[in-house]
């Protein structure tokens, strides 16, 4: 075990896949030397060299799609996008090539890639670099999409990725990056299935749903509730392509009430689907609507960083709504 | 005044700096902008320029400390008499670990790792909002009990639940307003939302109060605690399939009969509000079927099939059907298109205890007489168990009614609307019957009532199917050649 | 990283011509091919022009839903092909480029299979006709976003150089790619590492009507391969051995290290951009005409008849030859059956997530 926080769960687990299989690359802007911005990356050029660690071409559109060229001759490629708000300049790159390889040929070519993007707000970094771009990715079919919350499930996650015969968005909480620590297994076969979401507490009042850097907020939401009398089941889906159904839907026809927590916009977000499903699916057992908390409809704003972000006073607003409905 | 400042966010993502050196001893003056202490985080190691000018009373940190973002780092004077504002960067960011000290307080948890996060910022947190669950009195059904505490329905609801005696509360689609967990609910215990009394806010009706005005009821089911009755209610665990089949329920008209029967009567009306209903009857000498059927018939029930005449009549029709397509059809509204059939699905009409129900026979032509006496046997009395399947009760292309069996002559019968026809089966009775050459002599005489869409079929196609029907079981052994 | 070649000068007034218009040789040097790849060529540029005759045809016969039409662009096509090394070296063409597809051996079953989306095609019938690929060829399956398929080739040209095994990428295009910031992003990458790839665009001067002065402020496509430190050439595209000639030279210079380069191959497409394409809206009757006397394919087969090796009555029978490979290829196409719902849901992801198992499910109704 060692106690690392997000980025160090990053870059000990890139290291650890870069040394147990040579065909693991990584490659984006100021990866190399510098280690990447945000430091995810640190360590590895020295370690691995300039073939392996490959600064890029400040080019989005050049990363992803070389990523996929690397891919389908028989490396594993592991891009960095420095903020997912960068993503777009290489969107058709990540839309029309690397999704649809597998498909397009018929399951002649496939690209076994990952490309990491650190996401979403609290950072005071305006609308771009505060993004939560996880709903256009998920809508696109041929990538696998997950946005863990902690440094276990990060490092377990982009493991799953790296091996994974598919292309694989990591979406990895910037916000969180430094403020979570905890002990990760040193276990070089710690991987966390994707499709498995997380029960993170149980309680009987109310069920919490989350993902990514909106778990500091649930979690924290989740303990107010429990101070004020109140328990809550708290579920990190972890993994959003593919979602873990049959969790949510066990912890939500059981309690009856449930509220959705997500940061990026508002309209069409990924909890959307979640609250669809549940109103499909068990709309019998529902004892209130499905309620979202979410960001707002608008770009994601300087000055208001943290007012955009959900917090624990919408989060118990919308308990205290599903309580008395 | 003496002011504090605090440790700024240095990048984005970091929240911990290590103070490397003060660069202004305590109790030096400091100018605006002059560095003031070189602070190393995780991303980048920086000279903080001083934010203010004064003089550095205190230095809050030594070199090596690690620092969160937020914490105070120096205390100042600006040498004023202390009407300042306190403290800070002024960017209002200290409250960001603020927050998360005061929710590291939980050592109660219960293991889980949630507080993980409990060092995080984010989110608009400022005060909390104080979070109720409804007071007890408020599950047990309305009283407007004058509580006005959140959570208990508004002063309005109550009095409206509590003059209204006995109607519940609707909402602006004029259906009673309830919860879907309590419309589940009452359709199990056969309670009409009509008579329910919502406790609702709005006089919504809520799970409990379902189970307070059920019959007998006024208490939760099973004796369970009301706060637990309202979660475990909720429940049935999700596996897939969100209903279980309705318990029985008093002799009244609201057991799961009353849903047969409503929906034999809608599919009726439908039936006879759509469908160009036309009737035509003839008879059938089947002297002949009932000396073959008396021959089989303990060869069958050696194999532990009882046979009657019906799975003759099925083989017949569907050999039939095969030279008239038309009347294995439908009618597709949508699109305005007749459907033919590539298979014969013939539906069964049996007279069941809970009403009219008609399982269809899958694959007909594909099967032989005995299977065809196994299968509607089957059917009928999973029909009269009411175990059948809900593929078992649709997809049919064609229907028999047999129900002229119990008596009458011949019948009317309704079309299985979007199907083209219907076939009446009736009493085979001995009547006498003129031969070619006069006499009258007693025979084995059926009657059949073939009710089609004019829309679909003509008359003289019905006619014609219904003579090529009546050949075959008037010498039935032609039916044998592919049984 | 720009080496001057041996026998070819890059950013050359006019572009390099070994062949002159009644078949005679021009090169400077012994022209030293085998009698047999002489003829192979032959068969090649012929195999794709009939093919292409016949993808045209089925399409107006509403067996395909859209052709992109290569007649003309054969010179180049062909002598791609047979410049790189099958098995080890590979391809990322763009979706004019069944003639090359076909030159470098992928089957014409595939390749009609593929026009008609029946089960003949690998890729089980996905993608819009003219989209050819091969996994077994290494021909990475051409995508419709107009130069998305060049930062896949030079990350493929990036991986080979680590691999160090000498293999080359060769990637085509139209001169309408040139404009889109994937062909920088593409060239730019390769450039900077060196990859050895070989960009080879297939310049017939018109991106569906808008010609090439309307494209770029550059004179000539060659020319922007100063931007990105790799030599430029300018070929007549229509000139089989002139193309074979050059990207030989390319191939080798790639696989020795010394990266990447940039070909301009100047052809001309002699039908619509597409079957949707009305081009005498936007080309001058007289344009196409003149061009029409530059055909590769006449101006090949006079090569090879001053040289003894090629006559009517061979031409006839490899026409005819062709033709019946042809029909066979449809016929076997044609029969081979539409790929049934169920499919659909494959290939999505290398196993099938419950959310497409249930909507298989439901669209199958099972």
């Amino acid at each position: 075990m060692s106690e690392w926080n997000l980025v160090q769960a990053i870059a000990g687990t890139l290291d650890a896949e870069m040394a147990r299989d040579e065909s693991v690359i990584v490659l984006g802007e100021d990866v190399g030397k510098r280690g990447g911005v945000f430091l995810a990356t640190r360590g590895l050029f020295d370690r691995y060299g300039p073939d392996r660690v490959i600064d890029t071409p400040l080019s989005e559109a050049a990363i992803i799609g070389a990523a996929l060229g690397m891919s389908v001759h028989g490396l594993r490629p592991v891009a960095e996008i420095q903020f997912a708000d960068y993503a777009f300049p290489g969107f058709d790159q990540l839309v029309s090539q690397v999704a649809k390889t597998r498909y397009r040929s018929g399951g002649a070519f496939h690209a076994p890639l990952v490309i990491r993007m650190p996401s979403g707000g609290g950072v005071k970094g305006g609308h771009h670099h505060s993004q939560n771009p996880e709903t256009h990715f998920v809508h696109t079919a041929g990538l696998h999409v997950v946005y863990p919350s902690t440094p276990s499930d990060t490092a377990g996650m982009l493991r799953t990725a790296i091996r994974s015969d598919d292309p694989v968005v990591v979406l990895e909480p910037k916000r969180l990056y430094r403020a979570v620590k905890e002990q990760v297994p040193a276990d070089p076969e710690h991987a966390v299935p994707f499709g498995s979401a997380m029960v993170r507490k149980r309680g009987d009042d109310v069920v919490l749903i989350s993902y990514g850097a909106s778990m500091a907020e649930t979690a924290r939401s989740a303990e107010a509730l429990h101070a004020q009398g109140i328990e809550a089941t708290v579920i990190d889906l972890r993994s959003l392509m593919p979602w873990d159904r049959d969790t949510v839907l066990q912890e939500v026809a059981r309690v009856g009430r449930c509220v959705l927590v997500s940061e990026g916009p508002h309209t069409v977000g990924f909890m959307s689907e979640v609250a669809a499903t549940i109103a499909e699916e068990i709309l019998d057992a529902l004892l209130a609507p499905p309620l979202r908390v979410s960001g707002y409809d608008t770009p994601y704003p300087y000055a208001q960083d943290r007012e955009y972000l959900p917090g624990p006073r919408r989060v118990l607003n919308a308990v205290q709504r599903a309580l008395d409905y | 005044m003496s002011r504090t400042f605090t440790l700024p966010e240095l990048a984005e993502s970091v929240v911990e700096g290590e103070i490397v050196a003060w660069l202004v001893g305590e109790g030096e003056p400091v100018a605006l902008d002059q560095p003031l202490v070189e602070v190393m985080t995780d991303k980048v190691t920086v000279e903080i320029p001083s934010p203010f000018e004064g003089v550095l009373e205190a230095q809050l940190a030594q070199a090596g400390d690690v620092l969160p973002v937020g914490a105070p780092l120096a205390r100042w004077s600006d040498g004023g008499d202390g009407s300042g504002e306190a403290s800070g960067t002024g960017d209002g960011d200290e409250d960001r670990t603020n927050d998360g000290a005061t929710a590291t307080t939980d050592e109660e948890d219960d293991g889980s790792s949630l507080t993980l996060f409990t060092a995080s910022g984010g989110g608009d947190d400022g005060p909390l909002p104080r979070v109720r669950k409804r007071p007890a009195a408020a599950q047990a059904g309305a009283t407007g009990s004058g509580d006005s505490a959140p959570g208990a329905p508004d002063q309005a609801a109550s009095t409206t639940a509590s003059t209204a005696a006995s109607t519940a509360a609707r909402g602006p689609w004029g259906r009673p307003l309830a919860v879907p967990a309590a419309r589940r609910r009452a359709r199990e215990l056969g309670v009409p939302l009509e008579r329910v009394l919502g406790s609702g806010p709005h006089g919504r009706i809520r799970l409990e109060d379902v189970d307070a005005s059920a019959p007998g009821g006024g208490a939760a089911p099973s004796g369970a605690a009301p706060g637990a009755a309202a979660s475990a209610a909720a429940g049935a665990t999700y596996a897939g399939s969100p209903l279980r089949a309705a318990p029985d329920g008093p002799e009244e008209a609201r057991s799961p009969l009353r849903g047969l029967r409503r929906i034999v009567a809608q599919q009726m009306m439908h039936s006879h509000l759509s469908t160009v209903r036309t009737l035509h009857v003839d008879e059938a000498d089947v002297s002949e079927l009932v000396a073959l059927r008396a021959r089989l018939k303990p060869r069958a029930e050696a194999r532990g099939v009882r046979l009657t005449y019906l799975p003759f009549v099925l083989r017949a029709l569907v050999a039939t059907l095969a030279r008239h397509p038309r009347l294995n059809a439908w009618w597709d509204e949508t699109t305005e298109e007749v459907v033919e059939a590539r298979d014969a699905h013939v539906g069964v009409a049996v007279d069941s205890p809970r009403g009219l129900v008609v399982p269809v026979v899958r694959d007909a032509s594909r099967r032989t007489l005995l299977d065809l006496a196994a299968e509607t046997n089957r059917l009928a009395a999973a029909a009269r168990d009411g175990t059948l399947a809900p593929d078992e009760v649709r997809g049919g292309t064609f229907s028999v009614t047999n129900v002229g069996a119990i008596g009458g002559l011949f019948s009317f019968p309704i079309i299985q609307a979007p199907q083209a026809a219907v076939l009446g089966v009736h009493a085979i009775k001995k009547r006498p019957v003129v031969l070619e050459d006069d006499a009258i002599v007693a025979r084995s005489m059926l009657y059949l009532s073939l009710s089609f869409d004019h829309r679909l079929v003509d008359g003289a196609d019905a006619v014609r199917f219904t003579n090529d029907l009546i050949r075959l079981l008037e010498a039935p052994e032609a039916l044998l050649l592919d049984a | 990283m720009i080496r001057d070649s041996s026998r070819f000068q890059p950013f050359s007034e006019q572009p390099i011509r070994l062949v002159g218009d009644q078949g005679e040789w021009l090169g400077a040097f012994a022209l030293d091919l085998s009698d047999d790849d002489l003829i192979q060529i032959h068969r090649d540029l012929v195999r794709a022009r009939l093919l292409d005759e016949r993808l045209v045809r089925l399409q107006r016969q509403g067996k395909s839903s859209f052709v992109a039409p290569a007649a003309g662009h054969e010179g180049i096509q062909v002598a791609v092909a047979h410049a790189v090394e099958a098995g080890r070296d590979w391809l990322y063409p763009y979706y004019r480029d069944y003639g090359l597809a076909a030159a470098f051996g992928v089957p014409l079953l595939e390749i009609v299979g593929q026009m008609l989306g029946t089960l003949a095609d690998p890729a089980k019938g996905r993608q819009m006709p003219s989209h050819p690929g091969s996994a077994a060829l290494n021909v990475f399956t051409a995508v419709s976003p107009i130069a998305a398929h060049l930062p896949p080739a030079a990350g493929t040209g990036i991986s080979m150089k680590m691999a160090g095994r000498g293999e080359v990428c060769v990637a085509t295009f139209g001169d309408g790619a040139t404009s889109e910031g994937d062909w920088h992003a593409g060239l730019n990458f390769a450039g900077a590492q060196g990859a050895p790839v070989v960009f080879v665009c297939e310049n017939n001067r018109y991106a569906i009507s808008v010609e090439f002065a309307k494209q770029s402020g550059s004179e000539t496509v060659a020319d922007k391969a100063h931007a990105y430190g790799m030599p430029g050439y300018r070929v007549d595209g229509m000139d089989v051995l002139a193309c074979l000639y050059l990207m030989r030279e390319l191939v080798q210079r790639a696989r020795d290290g010394f990266g990447p380069a940039l070909v301009d191959a100047s052809v001309y497409r002699y039908g619509p951009h597409s079957s949707a394409d009305d081009d005498s809206v936007y080309r001058p009757k007289e344009e196409v005409e003149a061009w029409r006397k530059r055909d590769p394919l006449p101006r090949y087969r006079s090569l090879l008849e001053r040289r003894g090796l090629w006559d009517a009555g061979a031409e006839e029978r490899l026409r005819a030859e062709v033709s019946e490979e042809l029909n066979q290829a449809v016929r076997d196409a044609e029969a081979a059956g539409r790929p049934g719902i169920a499919s659909m849901f494959d290939d999505v992801y290398a196993e099938l997530p419950w959310h497409l198992r249930k909507q298989r499910d439901e669209a199958t109704g099972a």
